[in-house]
């Protein structure tokens, strides 16, 4: 969290933000929330709600001191999992970023681990989620506003598509 | 150690339970908990301590994550609480006396209100477990329940404020062995469970060593390692961050 609140302070000057999560697997839901507080300046708002059996739990985005204003575009794919999905989807469904890549993986269930006798891991999903738009994630994913594929052609030729689109739109936001 | 329900929620009960009807006539939920005051030191070694700083670890086994925990503690009302994890960062939180507020890597800087805060300035009561009276106006004997084998009363502590907790306390020993509430966060409200083991005499007081803490889907392990007694701490360590300070400013401009 440091390092990407050092990276936002760093480029408050700059004339758009891209955050890459593609090949992103999450992690830490709460992660999303932090990250977004760095993004998001009206209080009172939440990327989306997870609903366990006891409890229902909103993840809010509390406004940093410093929150970067400019465009954002979030690049994902279809590895782009779990909290990946929840911030990427949150912030589209609240209007702050523009969503560039392909569709996400789709499996952004909360989850618990536990440790097998055996040794193995065991992954199970203690929760549903919704995100803010009202739709669920998970089988669905976070849908780009602009679908933008790789291509064999453009990779070999040192392009990025998806970055090269993200670029396009921040300059096209520029305000004269 | 005062337990403090200290939400540290990432947002993503180990013990089995079993309801005992006694013959015997419960004692009253008030003698059970002066009983936790003596057994774990008495009164006069509680009031004797001024200021505390813990020191201990967080461990969240599931996600594989550690950290460092530092709770620093000062007479009557003021605590500061931070909790530093590598792969997320520092979670801090405190109470001023007036203020409870919170400042994490996760939800930012904030101060906490209504029954949030309420439950923040119990927890910020340095001798909570000698104070009970005056933090929960409503105690009852519940009845008897097994827990790991032992049998425990159920005590419900019931604030002005804010959901009740249910301590556990074991018959033969007197000890809390598991605390449960409904915890009030931003978030939303979240059940919670604590269980304490490991009890060990730091500075003249028994405290669990050892607190395991379930809030949602969510389970961690505080490890109490070293408890300074009666430090001198700096007036400042209770002070607002820049960040907390800003919001209590902008909040009295409106």
């Amino acid at each position: 969290m440091a390092s990407f609140q050092q990276a936002v302070e760093s480029c408050k000057a700059c004339d758009g933000l891209i955050i890459d999560l593609r090949g992103n697997p999450g992690g830490i839901g709460g992660m999303a929330m932090g990250m977004a507080g760095f993004l998001v300046d009206k209080p009172d708002q939440r990327l989306g709600t997870m609903y366990l059996r006891d409890s229902t739990l909103k993840f809010v985005v509390n406004p940093r001191a410093n929150v970067y204003s400019g465009p954002v575009a979030v690049l994902v794919d279809g590895c782009s999992a779990s909290t990946s999905e929840i911030f990427a989807g949150g912030l589209k469904d609240l209007g702050r970023a523009r969503v560039f890549g392909t569709r996400t993986a789709a499996v952004a269930l909360p989850s618990a681990f536990e440790r097998l006798p055996n040794g193995d891991g065991f992954q199970y999903a203690v929760a549903n989620y919704i995100s803010e738009g009202g739709q669920p994630l998970e089988r669905l994913g976070v849908a780009p506003d602009v679908v933008v594929e790789l291509t064999r052609a453009a990779l070999l030729a040192g392009h990025d598509a998806v970055v090269d689109a993200a670029m396009s739109w921040i300059r096209s936001q520029k305000k004269p | 150690m005062n337990r403090r329900v200290s939400i540290l929620l990432l947002a993503v009960a180990g013990t089995g339970v079993t309801l005992v009807y006694g013959a015997d006539p419960l004692p009253s939920a008030e003698s059970i908990l002066d009983r936790y005051v003596q057994v774990t030191g008495g009164k006069p070694a509680y009031e004797k301590r001024k200021t505390e700083i813990a020191h201990g670890t967080v461990d969240f086994p599931a996600l594989g994550i550690k950290g460092s925990m530092t709770r620093y503690a000062a007479q009557p009302d003021k605590y500061y609480y931070t909790v530093d994890i590598a792969a997320i960062g520092k979670m801090e939180s405190g109470v001023n006396g007036t203020v409870a507020w919170e400042n994490s890597a996760i939800l930012g800087p904030r101060i906490k209100s209504g029954v949030e805060r309420a439950e923040a300035i119990r927890e910020g009561n340095m001798n909570a477990t000698v104070n009970w009276r005056k933090l929960y106006p409503k105690v009852e004997n519940a009845g008897i329940e097994v827990i790991d084998g032992e049998e425990c009363y159920k005590v419900i502590m019931t604030p002005d404020e804010g959901q009740p907790v249910i301590g556990y306390y074991q018959k033969k020993s007197g000890l809390q062995v598991k605390l449960s509430t409904v915890a009030s966060t931003q978030m939303g409200d979240i059940p919670v469970e604590m269980i304490a083991s490991d009890y060990k005499n730091f500075g003249g007081i028994l405290e669990p060593a050892k607190v395991t803490q379930k809030a949602g889907p969510q389970e961690f392990t505080m490890t109490l390692d070293r408890v300074e007694v009666n430090p001198v701490i700096p007036p400042e360590r209770f002070a607002l961050p820049d960040e907390v300070r800003a919001l209590v400013d902008k909040a009295a401009a409106k």
